[in-house]
């Protein structure tokens, strides 16, 4: 079942050095660009390439995102993979956002404000494209929401995620799981129907006591952990002096 | 019959599957690829039925079985600048067909109809009309397409740049506010329908408040009126009860407040017992009510458990109970369903068409539904141009569990000399009079100001500032 292999740790900087590209051009004349890649963050394009080299094989992938805490960024690192991968496969990458929300209530309500998610989509039998809208600001990456409610992994259960993950399967090659920290259970249980889960934790604030339990309790639940993310990692000495 | 007494028969004789029609190959054209389009090719429930192949640019005459996404004039999707042309500008809405040829031939036969708004973000309008064409092909494919339109189709884009048209637009949103009021109208029905209008309204509550009332429809039994009373500020309605006397209204009574937004009470009185269907956006919360005469709401039944409705309309016709409704999962203003049941307490069932109709020139209904002489009147909504611009009066033809159509009779617009002259979106007949409510746009300082400091906070949370 799990198309990925062997850990990795992958480093994303508090900071995004965009504004010295051009100097950087400057410096580097003979660089040679991926595409649509280079003008993401290094470290998303990073993190995307270490995933990509642990591929054992060239079947659709599900990829889970997961904290050990909430508030440490791995919805933030999902959407940067997700951007990456988008730019690099043909077929159009599927970004899912399974965080719990509450409904807004307005007058004349509309569809833009309370979406329709997959597995309102499963249950009234309309077909999945009716939930998946593409991303406002990236090309070839479109979205859908798992579901409403403070715990849809909940609402929709293991066998009907699996059925709903092989549906995703036949049309985008990448598919991002965006879930909540493994404070619920049901997102750590969402690891046995993913290819591979990256664990996201946070520098100076995720203990190692956290990030352990978590890797353990993902692998205890039939999940594989490809790659441990450390988020916001402040460097000692300024980037300008670094870079030179 | 074997030993011991034990038949051999099968429990169901008819064990194998179904037949099932092989799926076929169809052309698709008139429609590029495009995110929402490869998803939808992907459905299952599509590619069991055909074999759909993309090739964007294919006219007629076709070798093989032709679908092909029109508008009204016979123009492709896949036009340049089309949707430049079309996206912001008035009439505000694009009639879109799905055409078959057979093969080799040249001759349209229409499998499907509908007319989208083209306001809102032009990313959105692109994703709905991806999102139109594609329901139409996979309706034809199951065999639930709704067949040609009753009504005329859109009128070609004209007026200003669609750009300069969402400009104008936006800063209306962000700076104006929405003030509704209910009124009353003696003029008889049948001048209406014979297209003499509404005539003199006599309008309540025309100065801006803290709160506003619409959505009139009749308590039946009773000289009372029930409306949504809306408060500028959180956007949670709730229904009330009013009753107008010397031509003023009475304070609102209070039926039913609990935290969600309720508007649109529809009421039906059946076999002496009055009915209220308010609407409630939430999924699956659409409930219908026992009304008492002490204004006690008991719930009776949930009708849609997973759907979310918009203006639920109750009624009855041909011995069964109708709710009409928009689906909000498949639009906002621009569709039609129908559940039906054999009694008010359900089982309630989808009508075959699922939505019965696509227009946002009156599709979304706009209160109770009246029968004249034996013929049935439905009022829509017509929100091309804003949001109950206008109230579309049809004729229903036929309505069954499978089939529906009807026809438009007359159009009611707004009186642009009379103080709510931006929209007028509900009409009800209480048996004596027209009942109606009115938008007017306002600048109103208190509101504006919520807005600033509502878009401010928005701001500096973005950047992370507490």
């Amino acid at each position: 079942m799990n198309r990925l292999s062997n850990p990795e740790l992958t480093i994303l900087r508090k900071s995004a050095p965009v504004a010295r590209e051009a100097e950087d051009h400057a410096l580097a004349p003979v660089r040679i660009g991926i595409g649509a890649i280079s003008r993401h963050h290094p470290s998303f394009v990073q993190l995307y390439y270490a995933i990509e080299a642990r591929r054992t094989s060239a079947m659709p992938l599900v990829v889970q995102f997961i904290s050990p805490t909430p508030g440490i960024g791995a919805s933030t690192v999902a959407s940067g993979y997700a951007r990456v991968a988008a730019d690099d496969c043909a077929q159009p990458v599927l970004y899912i956002d399974c965080n719990g929300s509450a409904p807004k209530k307005r007058r004349g309500s509309s569809p833009e404000t309370q979406p329709l998610t997959l597995c309102d989509a499963l249950r009234r039998g309309l077909p999945l494209s009716d939930a998946i809208n593409p991303a406002r600001d990236a090309k070839n990456l479109v979205c859908a929401r798992l579901g409403t409610g403070e715990r849809p992994l909940l609402a929709l259960g293991g066998e009907r995620l699996q059925s709903l993950l092989d549906m995703l399967r036949t049309n985008h090659p990448v598919i991002v799981l965006d879930t909540p920290s493994t404070e619920a259970p049901e997102s750590a249980a969402v690891s046995r129907y993913c290819d591979g889960s990256v664990l996201v934790v946070a520098a100076g604030r995720s203990r190692q006591a956290e990030i352990e339990n978590a890797k353990s309790l993902l692998e205890r639940l039939g999940g594989q952990t490809v790659g441990v993310v450390l988020n916001r990692v402040r460097g000692v000495m300024p980037r300008w002096l670094g870079h030179h | 019959m074997q030993p011991g007494g034990l038949s051999l028969s099968w429990p169901n004789p008819n064990f194998l599957p179904p037949l099932r029609r092989p799926p076929f190959v169809v052309v698709l054209a008139g429609i590029e690829n495009s995110e929402i389009v490869d998803a939808a090719l992907a459905d299952p429930a599509l590619t069991e039925a055909v074999l759909p192949k993309l090739e964007p640019s294919c006219t007629p005459p076709c070798e093989a079985l032709l679908w092909r996404l029109e508008t009204a004039s016979g123009d492709s999707l896949v036009r340049t600048g089309w949707l430049r042309r079309h996206w912001h500008r008035r009439p505000y809405a694009i009639t879109l067909r799905l055409v078959q040829y057979q093969p080799g031939s040249v001759t349209p036969e229409i499998l499907d109809e509908g007319t989208l708004g083209t306001r809102g973000r032009r990313a959105a309008f692109k994703t709905g009309i991806d999102r139109l064409a594609m329901r139409f092909v996979r309706d034809a494919a199951l065999g639930r397409s709704r067949g040609p339109a009753g009504s005329p189709p859109a009128a070609a884009p004209h007026g200003s740049f669609g750009w300069l048209d969402a400009l104008r637009e936006t800063w209306r949103e962000r700076l104006m506010t929405e003030w509704w009021s209910i009124g009353s109208s003696a003029t008889p029905i049948a001048r209406v329908l014979s297209g003499g209008g509404l005539g003199q309204i006599a309008w309540h509550r025309t100065k801006t408040a803290h709160r506003y009332l619409a959505d009139p429809f009749p308590w039946p039994g009773t000289n009372r009126i029930l409306c949504e009373e809306m408060p500028l500020t959180n956007g949670v309605g709730r229904i009330v009860a009013v009753t107008e006397i010397d031509k003023t209204l009475t304070s609102p009574i209070i039926l039913l407040d609990d935290g969600c937004h309720h508007s649109y009470p529809c009421s039906l009185l059946d076999n002496g017992v009055v009915c209220c269907v308010p609407e409630s956006t939430e999924r699956g919360a659409t409930r219908i009510y026992w009304l008492d005469n002490d204004g006690k709401l008991q719930p009776l039944c949930d009708p849609a458990p997973n759907a979310r409705l918009a203006d639920p309309t109750l009624f009855k016709c041909h011995d069964r109970y109708w709710l009409g409704c928009t689906d909000l999962d498949l639009g906002d203003h621009d569709n039609l369903c129908f559940l039906h049941a054999p009694a008010i307490t359900g089982p309630w069932t989808p009508h075959a068409l699922w939505p019965v109709k696509i227009d946002v020139r009156g599709a979304r209904s706009a209160g109770m539904l009246f029968d004249v002489d034996g013929r049935l009147f439905r009022p829509g909504q017509d929100c091309a141009a804003t949001y109950g611009a206008a109230v579309a009066v049809y004729e229903i033809i036929e309505l069954s569990e499978t089939e529906f159509s009807e026809v438009p009779v007359v159009v009611l617009r707004p009186d642009k000399a009379g103080p709510f002259p931006h929209g007028l979106h509900t009409l009800v007949h209480d048996g004596s009079r027209f009942w109606v409510d009115g938008k007017r746009f306002v600048l109103d300082l208190g509101q504006l100001r919520h807005k600033l400091l509502g878009r401010v906070s928005r701001v500096l949370s973005k950047m992370g500032v507490e």
